[in-house]
């Protein structure tokens, strides 16, 4: 197993505030990743704790509308998303 | 979060057009991560059959998000993208209003999270806008 799939583990699990149901879904995924994604993902994931909340918010919300299986609600779902991430770019610091 | 503002002569308070692009991309990378990890296990999802579902026809853009874009972006081989037509979410046009202020090599952000739609489209089934149907999976390329 690779360093880089044991580091995102590792960060995962350790995460101080997501919870287990969540660490074990995300952290199942880690060894189906390619190396590329893995030296996408690691750095974002190790910059601050907030960014993994992030994706764990976004993976549970588009794990739902995926699971309908119908490409027009996914389309109005990342319509929506994406006006969100702008919107919140915009107010963030 | 705090707002980022800064404060105009007249006491506005003032977007920092390179702070809300610089959140943008870092918001479009977490939200491709996001579909990377619901792609690494897709059939967990019943979405073993994505390869027959129909790509989607780019939305047509409101009237108030109408895209005035100039710049040519490029795809991953450096193949041009004509982006007239093919403002994903709407907001692309925005986001080039915000970047005129902004100096040419910062113009990158915006075809950095260009390409992040594109590629969190690809993963999910719903192919490019000029070659149709790309099928769905976790190796799409990454360019930072």
């Amino acid at each position: 197993m690779s360093d880089k799939i044991n580091a995102l583990k590792d960060l995962i699990l350790n995460h101080p505030t997501l919870s287990m149901v969540d660490k074990e879904e995300l952290v199942n995924r880690v060894e189906s990743l390619s190396e590329e994604q893995l030296d996408f993902i690691l750095p974002l994931v190790q910059e601050k704790s907030e960014n993994l909340e992030k994706i764990n918010e976004f993976f549970q919300a588009k794990k739902e509308v995926l699971a309908s299986n119908d490409p027009e609600k996914i389309e109005a779902f990342l319509q929506e998303h994406y006006k969100k991430l702008w919107d919140e770019a915009q107010q963030a610091e | 979060m705090k707002l980022n503002f800064r404060t105009t002569e007249r006491g506005e308070k003032e977007k920092d057009p390179k702070k809300v692009l610089d959140n943008m991309r870092k918001y479009t990378n977490l939200s491709l991560i996001a579909t990377m990890f619901l792609c690494a296990v897709m059939p967990a999802f019943g979405l073993e059959n994505t390869s027959e579902m129909k790509p989607i026809k780019p939305m047509e853009p409101t009237q108030s998000h109408k895209p005035e874009i100039t710049k040519q972006f490029v795809d991953e081989s450096g193949k041009p993208i004509n982006t007239e037509n093919e403002d994903p979410f709407g907001i692309l046009a925005e986001m080039k209003e915000m970047s005129r202020s902004l100096p040419q090599d910062e113009d990158n952000h915006l075809e950095q999270i260009f390409r992040d739609f594109q590629r969190e489209r690809a993963l999910l089934g719903y192919g490019s806008y000029e070659s149709g149907y790309i099928p769905a999976g976790p190796d799409i390329p990454i360019i930072k």
